[in-house]
């Protein structure tokens, strides 16, 4: 069965009760229509009895002139031949006698006073032929107003099913919406949020709540692995701190020794991997969230200019233009010590990203609910199809050609950006890599 | 040196006496916190090393213990991760720095050494010395033999801590929290760039170069007080 959505779904149910509708109105007419032909011929037959049950031609036509004169009969008409077919009684005018049994007519018969009839013809006693005519005009009115009755009858019910169908799909709706929202939250990095429960136990109440408890699972298994993993982290890390300071004993004691490039070169490479250590630590310990009690008014573009004037001397020295512009103030609700690391990890990023000579752009903008950082650069930039990879945890363009340190740099950026609830965005500076950040005054 | 170690791992506490005497300290150590607050009111030690995860009394309330005894040797607190709240309930309760777990001994020399000198200069009137170098971190202002040097806000006070701990190691560290105020690492040397700039200044007129670099650990500044 192919996906429909709810609409389609409801749109296929509103169909299918129209047509059952119909179908169940159209029978009532057609079974009302049929018993008044009924009772019609019936009467017809009653009627002609009578008239047959006087006998003589004579008392025939007293009984007929009786009957006209009846109320109870005024929609009836008689017409009586004589044995050579010459009208001997009854007030009808008819041009010619209609066959024997049932027969019906229209104006097109020419009968005066009767639109719609139903006539009976049959042979009576003395070799007398009878026409009892029926005017059928009432029925075709009494059709009329069943029709509207029928179609009023429907139109009500039809309000009433569309009108309950929308509200039900509105519920459902606003059901599923609210559960949209909370997976777009948790997408979005808030791994607290759930779905809200009215405690009532509906269906809806029993799904969010195994949602809910889905996510609690989740949760709880990402702790587990982030505590395996902080773990070995701490197992591994005391053994390359003492590997390190050995390492560095052993190299302050190598000048001259033929092996001292080499016990450099081991240093440094110790020295990078204890840096991932202490940087992974630190993404461990932004993503536990604590830091968010740390949050003080501060203004972005005050630490902007510190970073700034903090590292001009680094991209001086390493052929780097580095420049600050449109820094007004920016107060916005944040931790010091991380938007710090990220305005320098950003910058760094750029400098050591970079060959010698390129222009490194840093502006902070206040927005009308924060405020926005960008820091550009006109170096190679980063392929668009490769912006989401560089952000994951460890994601790095080509581990042959980029400088160390890439892998977890643009991770924790991210990670204080989320801390702060914020957003984090790559663009094409053609040429270059532009990073854009923007922060809430408050979260 | 002699220095007081309270660190409840066995093996964590032998690879510090260890590293330590390498470099010439003393050590003592305690297993726990009581006996800790029972040597060090017993006896007198130039700094003690103490790790925040202690089992009965932790490190935090050890260091406050230690206070109210009226105690103000150097607490270097050791923290195994770099938890923010750690560090600063520590230096709360009286520490006098922190170092992350396992530390080097040089960088806790170096440290121990800068908390005394913090301890020595607190009536100065803001005047420091090293050899021909002076400076004053009131006036922010900055002379070598007679010349003043022309050195912009960052760069004076990376002259300032060198100067301050003469002779003994300023560790990269110690230059990110007490002049830049990060609690991280930087990827790239900024203090190698702006020790750089001091040393452009302090030998202008051809001096010595009275900076030492220590490969590896930080930087010195040669010349008596």
């Amino acid at each position: 069965m192919p996906r429909r959505s709810l609409r389609g779904i409801a749109l296929i149910y509103v169909g299918l009760i129209l047509a059952a509708l119909l179908a169940v109105r159209g029978a009532n007419y057609a079974i009302a229509h049929r018993a008044l032909g009924i009772e019609v011929d019936r009467r017809l037959v009653l009627e002609a009895d009578d008239i047959a049950r006087a006998g003589a031609l004579d008392r025939m036509i007293a009984t007929i002139d009786r009957a006209q004169r009846d109320h109870d009969s005024a929609d009836l008409f008689f017409a009586l031949f004589d044995r050579s077919g010459r009208q001997v009684g009854g007030a009808l005018t008819l041009r010619q006698i209609p066959p024997l049994g049932y027969s019906d007519f229209d104006e097109r018969a020419g009968v005066p006073g009767v639109g719609h009839g139903r006539a009976l013809t049959r042979r009576v006693p003395s070799g007398a032929t009878l026409s009892v005519v029926s005017d059928n005009d009432g029925i075709d009115q009494f059709d009329a107003l069943m029709s509207r009755v029928q179609l009023i009858g429907l139109a009500l019910t039809m309000l009433i099913v569309i009108g309950g169908t929308a509200g039900m799909m509105w519920e459902i709706s606003r059901r599923l919406r609210s559960m949209q929202r909370t997976v777009d939250a948790v997408m979005g990095g808030d791994f607290s949020s759930r779905v809200p429960q009215t405690g009532t136990g509906s269906e809806f109440d029993r799904q969010a709540a195994a949602f809910n408890a889905m996510l609690d699972r989740i949760g709880a298994l990402m702790n587990d692995i982030r505590h395996a993993a902080k773990d070995v982290a701490h197992e591994l890390k005391s053994p390359l701190a003492r590997l390190r300071n050995r390492l560095a004993a052993i190299e302050r004691r190598s000048s001259g020794n033929p092996l001292a490039p080499e016990i450099a070169d081991a240093l440094s490479e110790t020295d990078q991997v204890l840096d991932l250590f202490g940087s992974l630590m630190r993404l461990w310990e932004i993503e536990g969230g604590h830091r968010r009690q740390r949050f003080e008014p501060l203004d972005l573009a005050v630490l902007a200019h510190e970073a700034y004037e903090s590292l001009t001397p680094v991209a001086e020295d390493s052929g780097h233009g580095l420049t600050l512009t449109g820094a007004r103030a920016a107060p916005l609700r944040g931790e010091r010590n991380l938007l710090r690391q990220l305005l320098v990890n950003l910058i760094e990023n750029a400098i050591r990203h970079t060959p010698p000579g390129t222009a490194i752009e840093l502006g902070v903008l206040p927005l009308p609910q924060g405020a926005r950082l960008i820091v550009s650069d006109h170096g190679p930039g980063i392929p668009a199809d490769q912006h989401a990879q560089v952000i994951r945890r460890f994601g790095r363009l080509d581990t042959s050609v980029e400088a160390p340190g890439l892998g977890i740099g643009l991770t924790l950026v991210d990670a204080i950006v989320r801390l702060h609830g914020g957003t984090l965005a790559l663009e094409d500076a053609a040429p270059g890599l532009r990073v854009i950040i923007d922060l809430p005054r408050d979260l | 040196m002699n220095v007081l170690i309270v660190e409840d791992d066995y093996r964590a506490a032998r690879l510090l006496v260890a590293a330590l005497s390498e470099i010439g300290y003393e050590t003592v150590v305690a297993e726990d916190g009581r006996i800790a607050l029972a040597l060090a009111s017993a006896q007198s030690f130039d700094a003690v090393l103490l790790d925040v995860m202690l089992p009965q009394i932790d490190g935090v309330a050890v260091a406050r213990a230690l206070r109210e005894r009226g105690l103000n040797v150097p607490i270097l607190m050791l923290t195994a991760l770099g938890d923010l709240d750690e560090r600063l309930a520590g230096l709360d309760a009286g520490a006098d720095d922190y170092l992350v777990k396992p530390a080097e001994p040089l960088e806790i020399d170096a440290r121990i050494k800068a908390i005394k000198r913090r301890a020595e200069r607190t009536n100065e009137t803001g005047v420091l010395r090293a050899g021909d170098i002076e400076v004053n971190e009131i006036k922010f202002r900055a002379v070598r033999g007679r010349r003043v040097l022309a050195l912009p806000k960052l760069e004076f006070q990376v002259l300032c801590e060198l100067v301050r701990n003469r002779n003994s190691v300023v560790t990269r560290t110690m230059f990110y929290s007490s002049v830049w105020g990060f609690d991280f690492e930087p990827t790239t040397n900024i203090v190698e760039s702006y020790i750089r700039r001091v040393r452009v200044q302090l030998t202008l007129d051809g001096e010595e170069d009275p900076i030492v670099t220590i490969r590896g650990v930080g930087y010195m500044m040669i010349g008596e007080g």
